[in-house]
């Protein structure tokens, strides 16, 4: 930080206390309620992203969820886009791309992610919400925690117990939600006839839920979040940060109404602590940059709130950057921002152009494992199971074909359906697929005994009958008697 | 930065290889997932063995957790337990050496 004095080591004297130890007790951190401009942005930005995870999972779209991972049927809806596992280097494309959005919007803004996005802040917030609904504000829980196990902590406890295990459940039921279709699974639960694994996965995600948020806390951060140490690598001096203005606030100290501070040798900090005390992470902003920091900006409303009263500019904790903290000039537009920006552009028109581009039909030939082939009257056959991916917005009858041998021919066997997903045949050379469907069928190409030995290669077709541009085609072996 | 070590909750061993394992474990059921069907898988069994799709990508998610747990817990017991590095480790966990007291 840009003080006169030697740049200070944020960890500097953070646990001197216990330096003869590897281990310390968690101190409890009891985060005091503050509200102010920052708080209101951060509440904002928990509504929407709680409201769209418990929300979206039961948005309807074109008579099915909109956006389910259908794990059981192996293929993902978002809106009205369907993927497949042949699909699967776009998601890994997408997850590239979502860590280049944080490292861009962490090179710009610091660790705005932290503080208004990540669900352990978001959760964490909502729970420490119902532990001050049920248990009071912060000098009344820690009144209760120090007290006996009177009937008001009782009756306080249980309520918020039974608060959070209610909502932490109703969490690990949405995500379940998002991988099996969540009407059905509400169906279900309410007829406490769930199947095992939804069962084991609703508590599994509840109980994380109930410990990172209720317990964890901003443990988690401190511990467990990888990104929490690596963040530094993407700051540099234009980086939006949370800072005290320790120019401004030195000689901290506590001084009278109408006392004129300055001839006192008081900087404008009055050491009320309160940035202390409703700091989730529970650190002394004033001791400089620390990476247990999730710039939730509660001190930055706890400061301004306290500036108000006492009549100083607003601003002695703010954000801002270790640039203007030095008085020095660089411009917004940076290497690092640069680069990390204009590859976010480029990998995210790579994905829509991939989404976009994806032909409307797929098809995966697998040979019959049961047999090389049979020989019947004069006649080879070979049997192909056919994977036919129907990626378009509507039903379609395809037309198959063989070619590669003289007097192929074709016949798509009537055999039973694709348990999941479901393929009519209509007849010998055609099967019906439906609008974001996988078909399955078993195909019989046969060829003259005369015509072919040994191992040939052919080729498999499908188009379809109403958009001949939809086709798709696949190489695959033929085989046959040596002679 | 210098090496620093600061004190922490004992369960903070456990609870990041954990969590670490959890992750690794993730990415390894999607892309064994993304290529193989588990029916297939199934079908194909030595013994008879009969598991949902929901089932299998259970089943294979705790595995995979359990395996990079496992990897995760004897990498950090040999750091740990490394006689060179912290001689006076004998209830000591992290990798680096304690400072002397």
């Amino acid at each position: 930080m840009s003080t006169p004095s030697a740049p200070r080591d944020p960890f500097a004297g953070k646990f001197e206390e216990s330096s003869s130890s590897l281990y310390a007790a968690r101190k409890k951190v009891y985060p005091r309620e503050q509200s102010g401009r920052f708080q209101s942005l951060r509440a904002l930005a928990s509504i929407v992203l709680l409201g769209l995870f418990y929300g979206v999972a039961w948005l309807p779209w074109d008579g099915r969820q909109a956006v389910l991972f259908d794990l059981p049927a192996r293929k993902f809806h978002v809106f009205g886009l369907t993927f497949w596992p042949q699909d699967f280097h776009l998601l890994a494309l997408l997850m590239v791309i979502a860590a280049l959005t944080l490292f861009f919007f962490t090179a710009l803004a610091g660790r705005l992610w932290c503080g208004y996005a990540c669900p352990q802040t978001v959760w964490t917030d909502l729970f420490i919400r119902i532990e001050r609904w049920t248990e009071g504000d912060r000098m009344a829980r820690m009144k209760l925690d120090r007290g006996p196990w009177h009937r008001d902590r009782v009756l306080r406890s249980t309520a918020k117990q039974v608060l959070w295990v209610t909502l932490a459940l109703w969490t690990g039921f949405t995500f379940v939600g998002y991988f099996t279709p969540v009407r059905e699974l509400g169906t279900a639960v309410v007829a406490l006839a769930t199947g095992p694994w939804e069962t084991f996965w609703i508590l599994f995600y509840g109980l994380a839920t109930y410990g990172n948020a209720g317990y964890l806390r901003e443990q988690v951060c401190m511990y467990m979040c990888p990104y929490a140490r690596f963040q530094s690598a993407m700051f540099d001096d234009r980086t939006l940060l949370i800072a005290y203005d320790e120019k401004r606030g030195e000689q901290r100290g506590a001084r009278k109404r109408g006392d004129d501070h300055q001839a006192k040798g008081l900087g404008d900090c009055i050491d009320c602590t309160l940035c202390v005390q409703v700091c989730p992470t529970g650190i002394d902003i004033r001791d400089g940059l620390q990476y247990e920091c999730i710039a939730c900006a509660a001190c930055v409303d706890a400061c301004d709130s306290v500036m108000d009263k006492v009549g100083y500019p607003r601003g002695l904790i703010r954000y801002t950057d270790a640039n203007a903290l030095s008085g020095a000039a660089r411009p917004l537009l940076r290497k690092r921002t640069v680069v990390y920006g204009a590859l976010l552009v480029a990998l995210t028109g790579l994905w829509i152009a991939g989404v976009a581009l994806r032909p409307a039909v797929a098809l995966d030939v697998l040979r019959d494992r049961n047999a090389l082939y049979r020989l019947d009257d004069g006649v080879v056959e070979n049997v192909y199971l056919l994977k036919v991916i129907n990626r378009d917005a509507r039903d379609h009858r395809y037309d198959v074909s063989a070619s590669g041998l003289a007097g192929l021919e074709v016949e798509v066997a009537r055999h039973e359906a694709d348990t999941v997903d479901g393929a009519a045949v209509l007849d010998a050379r055609s099967l019906v697929v439906g609008a974001g469907s996988v078909g399955n069928v078993a195909v019989r190409v046969r060829a003259p005994r005369n015509a072919v030995a040994g191992s040939r290669s052919i080729e498999i077709a499908i188009a379809a009958a109403d958009a001949p541009e939809q086709r798709a085609r696949e190489i695959t072996r033929f085989f046959a008697p040596t002679k | 930065m210098p090496h620093r070590s600061r004190p922490r909750p004992r369960w903070v061993v456990p609870i990041t290889i954990g969590w670490v394992a959890f992750v690794a474990a993730g990415v390894a059921e999607a892309v064994f997932f993304a290529t193989f069907d588990p029916e297939v898988l199934t079908a194909s069994a030595t013994f008879p063995f009969e598991l949902s799709r929901l089932g299998a990508y259970t089943l294979g998610f705790v595995l995979f957790w359990l395996l990079a747990a496992a990897s995760a817990t004897a990498a950090h017991w040999l750091l740990a337990a490394d006689p060179q590095r912290s001689p006076h480790a004998s209830d000591d966990e992290d990798e680096g050496a304690a400072p002397g007291p």
